[in-house]
């Protein structure tokens, strides 16, 4: 199987993960490059989000808790249970995938906008416990110091190891995320996105797929709030916000609707956005919704779109130079 | 979308330039809530700071060199405060970070300027900011227990004995709370009644009746600007003859104007009161006023100082490398700041060591006495 | 027993500024009810257009119109404020419409969801840049007066003139309403969009000019509930937070249905003091929600609504 049997969004995605392995020796200012390892924490979250918001359409407003959750599962089996790394993160992937049940079951009967309340509602009643329930959760202290990971003899405390380990699990998830989404089960949960009941004409349960994509969702959450939480080795309640659903939600939207390619880069430019905007000072993030404003109304098929239409631009230019070349 | 895109890019350009532009200038950074729920007091903050490098530009700079302050939005938030900290180390080169205001966002950063070497001045109020006494940790602020111990002794001493709690569920709200219950303990005592609401709140009916069910003669209240003057007035309709003790915010001029007549006969304990006569103090609010059209409040004169502790720090070094400016900020003494505070850091980096209990009278808040901690 | 008399005079105050808020809730839900019913989805800026109100109301035109009038003209410069927040609000919502809502009218409602929550995050932004950062205080009609009165020789009840000003306004605001939409041709026009957009297009009506004074209407709702909260709570960027109260209103109310969106604004108001007294201060919002979700468990058209149909 050559390069060229590959498809366009396969191509895509390869060369979004080798760019992102380029990209950071070639970043001099550590800032920035933390800014890069935010987005690829970010971008794992998204590709979770996708399942659930992009796949089966399913209007998930509280990624931010499962995000929480996930990073507090962690934190806390490694410093109060004192589990080893990766054990912590199991519990992180384990406890949001519960979680993904726990909100999947009774919210499939809601659809559109009642489960976009509904996960609204979850994840302020999250975020509530995450603050007030001070005992197990540290309250507003939050959980510091919090590990960077090993494995056998390689060590990930330095930026730029871990940075390539968030990069390599990122590679994975997206991998094992194409696989799902290529395989009967993606072509099912595209079949309830479409229409609901014509799916279950066809012999397909609705109710299944969508606890799945929950669940799924909440499995990378898992491991994305594991991911934060290492990343920053401090957490804090006040975090895990609704604002915090809605920018991975713009994320995905952003990059372009039901995209892999397109969750990577909306994840990784809505990263940066806020951050070169700084310079405006308290204008920034008014200008920051403005921008995403202007994306979404002028370019809704997102950065994937216009990256499809650069790369068609480009092919028929090369084309039409190859013709004129041929023809003289 | 192209043309957007390229704009944004140039502009881009044309402010990394401008940042190396000038001639190796002396680069101090500030972190503080410049939007959200808490950009109140990170306007102040922003204000405060940049006048303090106006007035020192305007003296000829420091070491002859001219003096940059770089103020950078934390949101109040981790993970923002975290990225703003970076950028000011990374980018911004600074030689001391001043800030932030909100001890959920210095805890992040912290380990961060340890292991970077960047002095940190604080102006979180949260104990465990300065707990484990690292000499790059520096506060400019009132620390919580300080804050609570005056306000439980100003409490005894006029005469209260069934005193409630009442508290934001914020780190700033959680550690008054706990602190005011050690003060309280300390002398054998124990709060009647203990609340707690979220910021943003605007209600409170419920807590306020919660300690009027109690009994409570005195509540304590642990909380920011905003909440302080809803709960000032609702607390005057629904506990009439009960006194109350709030922390810092309530002392400042936007809380009183906010409170609408509500904060008259109510105590607080602040380091910084407008009604503090000293030259200094009175000076420096007359040309804050003149620039800003508004009073000084507490984290105005707090970032002012900072910066002009920074600035002599690097001259007592006569270098801005950030261990020389950490050395010598532990050397300063009684550094005689706008606040009307003279700063000496103590062995785990606290300079703010007295605090005033003052009462508010015709809208003024007069001081009633002076706490040593 | 006693312990009921005791209580009856708290629940009763509590009541009253429970409902007084769910009023407010109730205006606002009423905003995306009628969106809801032009076009099928939800605007999640509604609650910062709450903010905005506020904003225009106490920052701007208060004390614009305070200095037109001179002193002593409380009442008039309140009533000329709010005129004046309401024309603001036309053109904040038909703006907002044609920018976040119109150019998407084709794409899928999660699409404009989206759109609608960066217009949030735009104005929650804009209005610390527009408006400044520091809190806004205003007095309205009644500024901070409160009267008490005797319950029955059980107690005194403690209640703020502006929570019975917005009962009352409440009122009057749904009577002229109902009389808007059954008497004149506009108020007509806008309910035949509502019910059925192809059919209105075919009896000859502008369907995009309706759509966007229903826009318009929703906004001046919002800005209303902006302009009533303005005395009580302080204008602020957090004002926009109750949105989502409101959110939860229409949909414990049954979405679409207008009685259903005030007696779900009084049902939300009350829970929420109620809980704040007899369940947990800290943990009220978190109450409120738990209602929301299992009423969406087990009566997910809300108590007014039509059975839930159709796929979003």
């Amino acid at each position: 199987m050559g390069i060229r049997s590959l498809s366009m969004k396969d191509k895509t995605l390869i060369g979004i993960i080798l760019v992102l392995a380029a990209l950071y020796p070639l970043i001099t200012n550590s800032y920035m490059k933390f800014v890069l390892m935010t987005g690829i924490v970010n971008a794992l979250l998204v590709v979770g989000l996708h399942f659930i918001f992009g796949l089966t359409g399913q209007l998930h407003m509280a990624m931010a808790a499962f995000w929480g959750v996930g990073s507090y599962a962690f934190a806390l089996a490694v410093t109060r249970l004192s589990w080893p790394y990766w054990l912590g993160v199991f519990a992180a992937i384990v406890a949001v995938g519960l979680l993904g049940l726990l909100l999947g079951f009774p919210t499939l009967r809601l659809k559109g906008f009642y489960l976009a309340i509904t996960t609204i509602g979850f994840g302020e009643i999250v975020r509530l416990i995450l603050l007030n329930w001070a005992p197990v959760t540290g309250g507003v202290f939050g959980v510091a110091g919090l590990p960077r990971p090993t494995i056998g003899p390689l060590q990930f405390g330095k930026n730029q190891p871990f940075y390539y380990l968030l990069l390599a699990i990122l590679a994975l998830l997206t991998l094992a995320a194409r696989m799902i989404e290529h395989s009967k089960y993606g072509a099912a949960f595209r079949a309830v996105h479409d229409d609901e009941l014509a799916a279950e004409a066809v012999g397909l349960d609705p109710t299944r797929l969508k606890i799945l994509a929950f669940v799924l969702c909440g499995v990378y959450a898992g491991i994305g709030g594991a991911m934060y939480a290492s990343l920053m080795q401090y957490i804090s309640p006040e975090v895990y916000t609704l604002e915090r659903s809605q920018m991975l939600a713009m994320m995905l939207v952003i990059g372009g609707m039901g995209s892999l390619p397109g969750a990577i880069m909306g994840s990784v430019l809505l990263t940066f956005l806020p951050e070169v905007l700084r310079f405006l000072q308290q204008w920034y993030l008014a200008v920051y919704g403005a921008i995403v404003i202007v994306i979404i109304v002028y370019r809704p098929t997102g950065l994937w779109g216009i990256w499809v239409r650069a790369t068609e631009w480009i092919a028929t230019l090369l084309k039409r130079r190859g013709d004129t070349r041929g023809a003289a | 979308m192209r043309r957007l895109m390229m704009a944004l890019v140039t502009i881009m350009v044309i402010f990394s330039l401008s940042a190396y532009g000038a001639d190796n200038p002396i680069r101090i950074g500030g972190l503080a809530a410049l939007t959200g729920g808490a950009s109140m007091q990170g306007q102040q903050a922003r204000e405060g700071a940049l006048m303090a490098m106006e007035d020192l530009n305007a003296a000829g700079g420091v070491l002859g060199r001219e003096v940059q302050v770089f103020m950078e939005d934390s949101q109040g938030v981790a993970t923002a405060a975290v990225n703003a900290f970076r950028k000011l180390m990374d980018d911004r080169k600074v030689c001391a970070v001043i800030g932030d205001h909100q001890s959920t966002a210095v805890l992040a950063f912290k380990p961060i300027a340890i292991q970077n070497g960047i002095p940190v001045l604080a102006t979180g109020s949260a104990m465990a900011v300065t707990e484990d006494a690292n000499p790059w940790i520096f506060r400019v602020r009132e620390y919580d227990s300080l804050a609570a111990t005056a306000l439980v002794n100003a409490a005894i001493k006029e005469g209260y004995k069934k005193i409630g709690i009442f508290h934001n569920t914020d780190q700033f709200g959680v550690g008054g709370r706990d602190n005011v219950i050690a003060a309280m303990k300390a002398v054998g005592m124990a709060p009647v009644a203990t609340a707690g609401h979220n910021t943003g709140d605007k209600d409170f009916t419920a807590q306020l009746l919660s300690f009027r069910r109690a009994g409570a003669d005195a509540i304590i209240v642990f909380t920011h600007n905003e909440e302080q003057a809803l709960i000032c007035r609702q607390f005057d309709q629904l506990l009439p003859g009960v006194a109350y003790f709030g922390s810092m915010s309530l002392s400042q001029t936007s809380t009183i104007q906010m409170a609408q007549g509500a904060a008259e006969g109510k105590y607080s304990a602040t380091p910084y009161t407008l009604t503090n006569m000293d030259a200094r103090v009175q000076e420096f609010a007359a040309r804050y006023r003149a620039k800003y059209g508004h009073d000084p409040e507490l984290f105005s004169v707090l970032y002012y100082d900072a910066v002009m502790m920074v600035a002599e720090a690097v001259k007592m070094g006569n270098s801005d490398a950030p261990l020389s400016v950490r050395d010598n900020l532990h050397k300063i003494k009684d550094f005689p700041g706008v606040s009307g505070l003279n700063y000496t850091f103590n062995a785990i980096g606290e300079a703010v060591n007295e605090i005033f209990i003052v009462k508010i009278e015709g809208g003024q808040p007069k001081a009633a006495f002076k706490i040593q901690g | 027993m006693d312990f009921l008399a005791e209580q009856l005079p708290i629940v009763v105050q509590q009541l009253i500024a429970g409902l007084a808020y769910g009023c407010i809730y109730g205006l606002v839900a009423l905003g995306y009810n009628f969106i809801w019913n032009a076009v099928g989805i939800v605007n999640l800026a509604q609650g910062d257009f709450v903010m905005v109100g506020g904003y225009l109301y106490a920052a701007s035109f208060v004390p614009v119109v305070a200095s037109w009038l001179g002193p002593g003209s409380a009442g008039s410069s309140f009533w000329t404020a709010l005129l004046l927040t309401a024309v603001g609000m036309v053109l904040v919502g038909m703006v907002s419409q044609r920018i976040v809502y119109y150019p998407l009218r084709a794409s899928h409602p999660r699409t404009i969801m989206i759109s609608t929550m960066a217009l949030s995050i735009f104005l929650k932004n804009f209005a610390i840049v527009a408006w400044g950062t520091y809190p806004v205080a205003t007095s309205g009609l009644f500024g901070q007066k409160w009267f008490r009165f005797d319950l029955f020789g059980l107690g005194t009840v403690t209640v703020l003139y502006q929570y019975v000003f917005i009962l009352v306004f409440t009122a009057i605001l749904l009577v002229v309403q109902s009389a808007f939409f059954s008497r004149t041709r506009l108020g007509r026009s806008m309910r035949a969009v509502a019910q059925d957009q192809l059919a209105a297009s075919l009896m000859g009506i502008n369907t995009p000019l309706i759509i966007a004074i229903t826009f318009a209407y929703a906004s001046i709702l919002a800005g209303v509930a902006g302009v009533l909260l303005a005395p009580i709570f302080l204008v602020s960027q957090a004002m926009g937070s109750i949105g989502l109260k409101a959110y939860t209103a229409s949909i414990v109310g049954g979405f679409g249905n207008v009685i259903g969106a005030l007696v779900g604004g009084l049902l939300v108001g009350s829970i929420e003091v109620l809980s704040a007294s007899y369940v947990s201060s800290v943990y009220k919002d978190a109450i409120v929600f738990v209602v929301l979700i299992a009423f969406l468990l087990l009566r997910p058209q809300g108590l007014f609504g039509k059975k839930v149909i159709g796929s979003l």
